[in-house]
């Protein structure tokens, strides 16, 4: 996992201002200030809406249209759990309310020990075999609680991890 | 700004010296019909009139002063 | 009286030429060009299913609700989407199509809350009445997957709530806030089945949100709803007037149940605001039946007498033998009388005419006096009449707009959306202003040219812009030569030419790069239609009327005069300002703008109002004090006029109403003048009366009454009762009657009659035989006066000067959820945008005097001292300070000077020299002020009156 800078408003301006004379650039700005502080902060909405001449509305719909975007940097890891059509059919529902449960948060939730941070997507492309889901870059189908628990214990362990 | 005796009559003056001020960059008849008719068109006869008393304070424009002639002769004829 | 409904097209009107004729459901219908296949089919009386389109909106096609079949294509095309075209055969209805559409609202109601008959919008609900349209009889889903159904409820807004779990994603709010308001505040969150709608990553209090309430009338379910609705259910009828706020003069819906406002909606058939509103109209009504409104005639023998409550017939009678009495000690010109421009017009008519005709003189003002006085002259002069030249619908058309000392997006909204709109369209932008408001820059919205001038430069900067284009050969020589006088524009062209007002030559004068001057200059030369809307920020100077002739220079000389898209456009701050003025309530002039010496006027209205008028001009407002303050002027009546608030020199209005023997203050609220009043007469709000007002583009709309005067007069009424008192008749059962005298004595209005706008809506003056339905834009072709007269537009500076002691410029405005003195926005919950007036200063001036953000400052002029709260802001310049004037408490005007416009008097309210300072107490003012909020606005208990 990378180190990410603390909130720096200067800093954070001038990531903005560099990429601002961009054609369409939104999105490449959006990318650099989660690169540089793990995700897009509250108080950079502002300032990318005062240099796009937007709404920080629109900012904010941006940010959250597409799921790369974190208000807040994510726990060291990330669960995505699908919750399309094919998955609910398998039973996804009961399975996620399940998880949500056990780790004690709510979507987009980080655990009290800021391990794991739970992201619902839409589909990931696994459709013939849900529940899926995504545990940071490794996709799971078939998923189960069991399952689940066992793979999210294998990651904090340091040995597996690094 | 209080009322100091006197002190609507500067105003009045001031008023005038104002209105003066615009039409200065017209010819000297022009000017003069211009203060003279929007003196009459705006001021009541009462005004006019205490403008016209100060006609020889030194604070008022000379071409305030002119028209105030002018008026005067006027309301004579 | 029934609910009025207003059909809804599901896609906008279009405007064209051309037609095209098509078959659905079998019936052949003719429509413009572009017209969508659902507006068609409503033009042929079907209505198509809809959820996401409605005609104030472009259409989305999200929804596929509004699927039809077109013979020859493929598919189900949604209609709101698909334009109609010649020779096409539409089917709306048949088995495949209901059921797609059962489908798409089982689906739709399978996520949404089955509580309709608790709901709020329970019988205004569109996604209910799909439900019943479509057949909808079962919902196969059920609730058990996930759903919205328990999501919070945003009622941070004080007039309406989001309840998002009945929000069905239909986007109609965004795109509103959008496309109507132009404000962006709204965006959808999230995407799939997450997505909501939502105000930023806040409450909507918190957003950008301006509650212009257009999100809340697009929505088509309960989703954002009126509090008021919510409280107290459908409106059971409305009924159509006109709102009391500022010059757009936009019409509503005034909804109801009984004698109760349920609901403000902006009238799609609105000529000013064609269904769109701002935050005060359409919610902040609330002051008209707030529990200070003042029910009863009362009167006090000296200002510090507790006040007595008295009848009717009391009142008035103590006010004519006190005005009987002081005509007989000091002289016939010793009253006068003050008209609203919050009033209706036959209401200003009458205040003046029983001036002129009952106390027989011709002292009679109005509050345009302080506001656009300036206006009235200027264009009377330049190009014959007293007003502005266009609609605003002109704006339209205009491919440069110039704004010039107005902030519309705060004094004028309604008007700034639809300028909005139109340079999101590709107009370009001119901002003359010392402020950056927000058309300088704001999402999606950038000026071209900003020119941040010193306060009090207006008139240099124009005449270096006309200095541009005469020198650089950008006169539009045909226009001039065919419209204008021709001496006049030479004499004038040699002015402009002169170095002296070069670009370069008053930089250091005005502030502004003289690269910006010549850039706006050739802009506004150069770039087809340009249009100049102006406001106070023009007016309120020393060279007000300098100021306004310099525009019309301008337009003269680029033949921007005549024609939509261009012309000078004065954004008039209260709602009836054009009106009073047109009604006569300046002291020189009769209504319609002929002055009191011209003997066949005189002798047309004598004969009609069996009068003696004399001939020449009255007291101005200004005059009045002085005179006031020297004796000779004695007692005044004030109808719907604040003037201890909103006069500069506050010290000298008081004074001035302090000298007096007799004030008659008639208002819906015991005001800062009724401080010093003897008799107060209860007022009557828009609500209560019926009449007219006219707004800034010449409109006349009419007001209707829809609940019953509260102090059981109207407002025209109780000066009809003290004219009579007086013992000067008048005798009128109805405005309607009122407006019937004043078609027939003024040839502008001839036209005009409460039946003629009731059949059409609205008509613009001029009105009559050559212009039966009004005028939208005038000077067509040739000037009112007959040429268009160029006149020698030197810059004066002010008198005002800063300096070591008074080194800062104090300018001042207003916000949008304000209106003016405050008097009624502070009494609804608009105040919660604005609990206290502050002090705008920059930055490098605040650090300077050891100020920080919030500090309490002391801010002195000539005139006096205020405290008031420090706003660190690079919206203003270094040099510059600005505040607002709608808390009578802050005392803004204590501030004020005396110096005001060379040719109307209009107070110099933009341009004061201050300086700034910490401190820790109030000023000497401002304590005195809450003492005397009690001790003068006493009123002893009805048991001591009755005894
Ligand atoms: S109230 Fe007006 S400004 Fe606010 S979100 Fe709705 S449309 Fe936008
Ligand atoms: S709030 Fe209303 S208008 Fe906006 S998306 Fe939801 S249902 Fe549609
Ligand atoms: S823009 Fe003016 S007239 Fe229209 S609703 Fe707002 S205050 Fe009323
Ligand atoms: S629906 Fe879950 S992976 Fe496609
Ligand atoms: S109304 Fe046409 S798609 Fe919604």
């Amino acid at each position: 996992m990378a180190d990410y800078e603390d909130w720096d408003a200067a800093r954070g301006q001038d990531i903005v201002n560099g990429l601002a004379g961009l054609e369409g650039a939104t999105l490449p700005i959006l990318h650099a200030l989660q690169a540089a502080f793990g995700c897009v902060p509250r108080d950079a909405v502002p300032m990318v809406a005062d240099a796009l001449n937007m709404s920080r509305a629109e900012v904010h719909g941006c940010i959250t249209f597409y799921h790369d975007f974190r208000a807040e940097p994510a726990a060291r890891h990330v669960l995505k759990l699908c919750r399309a059509e094919a998955c609910q059919a398998a039973g996804a529902d009961a399975l996620h309310r399940q998880v949500l449960d056990e780790l004690g948060v709510p979507w987009h939730g980080t655990t009290a020990d800021g391990g794991i941070t739970v992201e619902p997507v839409f589909c990931l492309g696994l459709c013939a075999c849900g529940p899926s889901a995504m545990l940071d870059e490794a996709p799971m189908a078939r998923v189960t609680a069991a399952g689940l628990r066992a793979a999210l214990r294998a990651r904090d362990d340091p040995r597996v991890a690094a | 700004m209080t009322a100091a005796p006197g002190a609507e009559g500067a105003k009045l003056v001031r008023m005038a010296n104002q209105i003066a001020a615009f039409f200065r960059s017209y010819p000297e008849a022009t000017a003069q019909e211009g203060i003279r008719g929007h003196l009459l068109s705006f001021w009541t006869p009462r005004m006019l009139q205490d403008l016209c008393e100060h006609e020889a304070d030194t604070k008022v424009d000379s071409l305030v002063r002119r028209v105030i002639v002018s008026l005067r002769t006027t309301a004579k004829g | 009286m029934s609910l009025i409904k207003e059909l809804d097209y599901g896609t906008p009107i279009r405007v064209s030429e051309q037609t095209v004729t098509l078959t659905i459901d079998g019936q052949s219908v003719s429509v413009p060009l572009g017209t969508s296949v659902m507006a068609a089919a409503l033009h042929a009386g079907t209505q198509i299913p809809k959820l996401c389109a409605t005609d104030s909106l472009e259409p989305f096609g999200s929804c596929r609700l509004c699927l039809v079949e077109i013979e020859g294509r493929r598919g189900t095309p949604a209609s709101c989407t698909t334009p109609a075209e010649n020779g096409m055969v539409v089917h709306t209805q048949n088995d495949r199509l209901a059921k797609l559409r059962r489908g798409v609202m089982e689906l739709y109601i399978s996520d949404h809350p089955l509580d309709c008959l608790t709901c709020a919008a329970n019988g205004d609900c569109e996604l209910q009445d799909m439900a019943g349209a479509v057949g909808l009889r079962e919902v196969r889903y059920g609730y058990g997957g996930d759903n919205h159904i328990h999501s919070a409820k945003d009622e941070s807004n004080p007039y309406f709530t989001y309840d998002a779990s009945k929000c069905i994603v239909c986007n109609r709010c965004v795109r509103a806030c959008e496309e109507v308001q132009g404000t962006f505040a709204l965006t959808i969150a999230g995407r799939g089945f997450e997505s909501r709608v939502a105000p930023g990553n806040t409450d909507f209090f918190g957003s950008e949100c301006v509650s212009c309430g257009a999100c809340v009338q697009a929505c088509p379910t309960a989703t954002l709803t009126e509090k008021t609705v919510i409280d107290h259910g459908q409106p059971e009828h409305s009924t159509v007037t006109t709102c009391a706020y500022c010059g757009v003069g936009c019409s509503f819906k005034a909804e109801m149940q009984g004698n109760r406002v349920v609901r403000m909606t902006p009238y799609k058939h609105g000529g000013a605001n064609a269904g769109h509103s701002c935050v005060k109209g359409r919610f902040a009504y609330g002051y008209a039946t707030h529990k200070d409104r003042i029910t009863k005639p009362m009167v006090r023998a000296k200002i510090t007498d507790p006040w007595r409550e008295v009848s009717w017939q009391e009142a008035l009678e103590h006010a004519a033998s006190e005005f009987h009495r002081l005509q007989a000690a000091f002289g016939v010109d010793s009253i006068g009388g003050i008209t609203s421009s919050r009033c209706t017009n036959e209401e200003a008519y009458l205040v003046q005419k029983l001036v002129r005709a009952g106390f027989g003189n011709n002292n009679v003002d109005t509050c345009a006096r302080v506001c656009h006085s300036p206006t009235g002259y200027g264009l009377k002069v330049t190009f014959g009449t007293s007003a502005g030249t266009q609609d605003f619908a002109s704006v339209d058309q205009a491919d440069v707009i110039m704004v010039i000392g107005a902030n519309p997006t705060d004094a004028h909204p309604v008007f700034a959306s639809r300028m909005k709109r139109r340079l999101r369209a590709g107009a370009k932008l001119i901002v003359v202003d010392p402020r950056h408001i927000d058309l300088v820059r704001s999402p999606h919205i950038k000026a071209q040219h900003h020119l941040p001038l010193r306060p009090g430069t207006n008139v240099a900067v124009l005449n270096a812009m006309a200095h541009v284009i005469v020198t650089e050969g950008l006169v539009a020589e045909d226009y001039v030569r065919a419209r204008c006088d021709l001496a006049e524009f030479e004499s004038w062209a040699r002015f402009a030419a002169d170095p002296r007002h070069a670009p370069e030559a008053v930089e250091a004068q005005t502030g502004v790069p003289a690269a910006e001057i010549r850039g706006a200059a050739r802009l506004y030369a150069t770039g087809g239609n340009a249009a100049i809307y102006y406001g106070l920020g023009v007016t309120e100077h020393s060279q007000g009327s300098t100021t306004v002739m310099a525009m019309a220079n301008l337009a003269m000389a680029t033949g921007n005069i005549g024609r939509e898209g261009v012309g000078i456009n004065p954004l008039r701050g209260q709602n009836n300002v054009q009106g009073s003025c047109d009604m006569g309530s300046f002291p020189h002039e009769l209504p319609g703008y002929r002055h009191v010496s011209d003997d066949a006027t005189r002798e047309m209205f004598d004969a009609v109002w069996g009068s003696k008028l004399r001939p020449e001009p009255g007291l101005r407002i200004n005059n009045m004090l002085d005179e006031a303050v020297e004796g000779r002027f004695r007692g005044i009546y004030i109808q719907g006029e604040d003037i201890a608030q909103s006069d500069p020199n506050t010290h000298h209005v008081i004074a001035a109403l302090e000298a007096m023997e007799c004030v008659v203050v008639q208002d819906l609220f015991l005001n800062e003048t009724a401080k010093y009043a003897h008799i107060f007469l209860p007022g009557s709000s828009f609500l209560e009366k019926d009449g007219t007002f006219t707004n800034a583009e010449r409109r006349i709309n009419l007001v209707r009454q829809v609940m019953p005067p509260m102090a059981g007069l109207a407002d025209w009424e109780t000066t009809m009762a003290l004219s009579n008192a007086l013992g000067y008749r008048m005798n009128y059962t109805h405005p309607s009657e009122i407006m019937d005298e004043i078609a027939a004595l003024t040839p502008t209005f001839a036209g005009v009659s409460f039946k003629r706008l009731a059949e059409v809506g609205s008509v613009q003056w001029p009105c009559n035989d050559a212009a039966p339905l009004g005028t939208p834009v005038m000077h067509v072709d040739r000037f009112v006066r007959g040429t268009g007269k160029f006149m020698i537009t030197e810059y004066v500076a002010t008198e005002e000067r800063t300096g070591p002691r008074f080194p800062l410029l104090l300018t001042t405005g207003r916000i949008l959820s304000q209106y003016n003195v405050g008097a009624q926005t502070l009494r609804t919950e608009n105040i919660k945008w604005h609990p206290q007036d502050v002090l705008e200063i920059h930055p490098f001036d605040a650090e300077s005097r050891g100020i920080v953000e919030g500090d309490l400052v002391m801010l002195a002029s000539r005139s006096g001292e205020i405290a008031l709260a420090a706003h660190l802001s690079e919206r203003v310049q270094p040099g510059v300070v600005y505040t607002t004037f709608h808390h009578a408490k802050s005392g803004t005007n204590v501030i004020t000077t005396e110096f005001s416009d060379w040719a109307t008097n209009c107070p110099e309210y933009k341009v004061t020299a201050v300086q700034v300072r910490p401190t820790n107490r109030l000023a000497d003012w401002q304590e005195q002020f809450a003492d005397n909020e009690v001790a003068l606005k006493r009123i002893a208990p009805r048991a001591a009156a009755a005894a």
